[in-house]
């Protein structure tokens, strides 16, 4: 259970990191910062960087995924479990 | 957000650039006096932001075949295709389009919008994936949004991207459809559909590549089908998309395929089923159209002539261009500001551009898209270059005197 927490915790702050980089140096973000009202980001601007994420971590986001994401912490999560989902695919090949 | 904070909203994102002069989204033109020329108030204006890149909108047979159908055929048909709207006219138009590219099968949209709509909405369901071009056209995300397939962006005009994208899909059921398109509407560049063909083919079976070459029919190839032909890859093309909207001079739109089955969208393809079929006029015309197309290539070695001097001549001037030569010629600018302040100047002078800011634009960049027609003479083109020179040097875009510049350029 320890070792799940550390990964969620990783994911998050790699996530925070990389769309700390996006965003103008007057805004602050954290976990509960909305992805697109608290960013200063537009739509293809946050389209982008799923791209980035999508790289990142070696995944696939479709954009539906994007459309359910309200927080930084929402999209975290949505990393962390197509992440997982992906090693699960991986194993069972 | 609210009906009334959206509206607040919307007005105050624009009412800044409304404040710089005319309203980009509401201007109306007077009269239209040719493919290149019409009045704006009272002012005369020589377009220079259409699609019209062979200038057939006012071709003698395409408007004598529209009025002799308007005659024989009524003004409209009043019923979708799949109830009382399907004319032996439009069955021809299908049959001809499908000869025209030495394919199967047409099936006709009423307009290029609905066409991306319904065939790429039908052709994707759930469980499957669309990997679409990060610059698509909104046709094609709205196309996306209305599918219940898993939606993939990968990098614009990059195969390796595509690739990458597509190998973490490796082992996963269900059809994977690459959207591209042949040229590029903003910045005027090409997709690299050789390179886009082989990573299809590398990809194996169950992945399918559709082209939109909504502007590059009748601009690129030997004979105007666009960047497919242009690239030697149709064969790997499975779909491809197009519209009447641009070269050939009307609305409407098409998709033509040799995939086995791909005529029973017409049962499914919902923006084919439940919106009125093509009216009897605009079929005429884009018949007409197609014939002039397949007829005239010198109609395109004009536009060609004409977008590389317009394209060189901006470029010699010292503004940012889009990527390549081509019929769609984009200037970057500074900010949206700038490009809307540049716009009203040039119309001032007598120069319609259409504007181009985010978040309709890639990356953010503010433009003014430039577009030739093959109805453009000399005259024309060295005036309209004038007219950018004076305007850049005025605003300080560009660093040359005027009369360097014209000297340069003439």
């Amino acid at each position: 259970m320890n070792m799940i927490m550390e990964q969620d915790t990783a994911t998050q702050a790699r996530v925070l990191e990389l769309l700390g980089r996006k965003i103008s140096a007057g805004r602050r973000i954290d976990l509960s910062s909305n992805v697109v009202e608290d960013t200063g980001l537009d739509s293809v601007s946050v389209m982008d960087f799923v791209m980035e994420l999508e790289d990142e971590f070696d995944i696939t986001i479709p954009l539906d995924r994007i459309a359910e994401v309200g927080t930084v912490g929402d999209l975290a999560d949505a990393v962390e479990v197509l992440s997982r989902k992906r090693v699960a695919t991986h194993r069972n090949q | 957000m609210g009906i009334k904070q959206r509206a607040s909203s919307i007005r105050s994102a624009y009412g800044a650039l409304q404040a710089l002069g005319r309203d980009p989204t509401s201007l109306k033109f007077d009269r239209i006096v040719s493919p290149t020329r019409a009045i704006l108030g009272n002012e005369p204006m020589m377009l220079f932001g259409t699609n019209n890149y062979l200038g057939l909108t006012f071709d003698q047979h395409c408007i004598d075949t529209a009025i002799d159908a308007i005659r024989e055929f009524g003004a409209g048909t009043t019923g979708s295709r799949i109830a009382n709207g399907t004319y032996e006219e439009h069955r021809a138009l299908e049959a001809e389009i499908a000869v025209f590219y030495n394919k199967r099968a047409t099936i006709l949209y009423s307009t290029g919008y609905l066409a991306n709509l319904g065939v790429i909405s039908a052709l994707a369901e759930k469980g499957d994936y669309l990997l679409i071009d990060a610059d698509s056209h909104a046709s094609i995300y709205d196309a996306c949004k209305m599918s219940d397939a898993e939606i993939i962006r990968f990098r614009h005009n990059n195969p390796e991207d595509l690739a990458k994208r597509l190998a973490r899909l490796e082992g996963m059921p269900g059809d994977k459809i690459i959207v591209v398109e042949g040229i590029y509407s903003m910045l005027g560049d090409s997709a690299p559909l050789a390179e886009i063909a082989a990573v299809k083919r590398a990809a194996g079976d169950n992945v399918y590549l559709l082209v939109d070459e909504a502007h590059s029919l009748g601009v690129m190839g030997k004979s105007g089908r666009g960047k497919c032909q242009e690239d030697d890859v149709e064969d790997d093309c499975d779909y491809i998309v197009g519209t009447f909207s641009k070269s050939v001079g009307t609305t409407g739109g098409y998709c033509v395929s040799n995939v086995e089955g791909f005529e029973c969208l017409r049962s499914y393809s919902r923006p084919y089923m439940f919106t009125a079929s093509l009216t009897p006029p605009t079929v005429a015309t884009a018949r007409a159209a197609f014939r002039r197309m397949a007829e005239s290539p010198e109609l395109r070695e004009r536009l060609w002539k004409n977008s590389n001097r317009l394209y060189n001549g901006l470029a010699q001037l010292g503004f940012d261009l889009g990527p390549e030569v081509s019929p769609v010629v984009a200037v970057k600018l500074a900010d949206p500001q700038t490009a809307v302040t540049l716009w009203n100047l040039l119309i001032d002078a007598g120069v319609y551009t259409n504007i181009a800011i985010p978040p309709a634009t890639p990356n953010a960049l503010s433009l003014l898209r430039v577009s030739v027609s093959a109805a453009h003479d000399d005259e024309q083109i060295s005036s309209a270059l004038e007219i950018f020179a004076e305007a850049g040097r005025q605003l300080g875009l560009i660093s040359y005197g005027v009369n360097m510049a014209t000297s340069r350029v003439a």
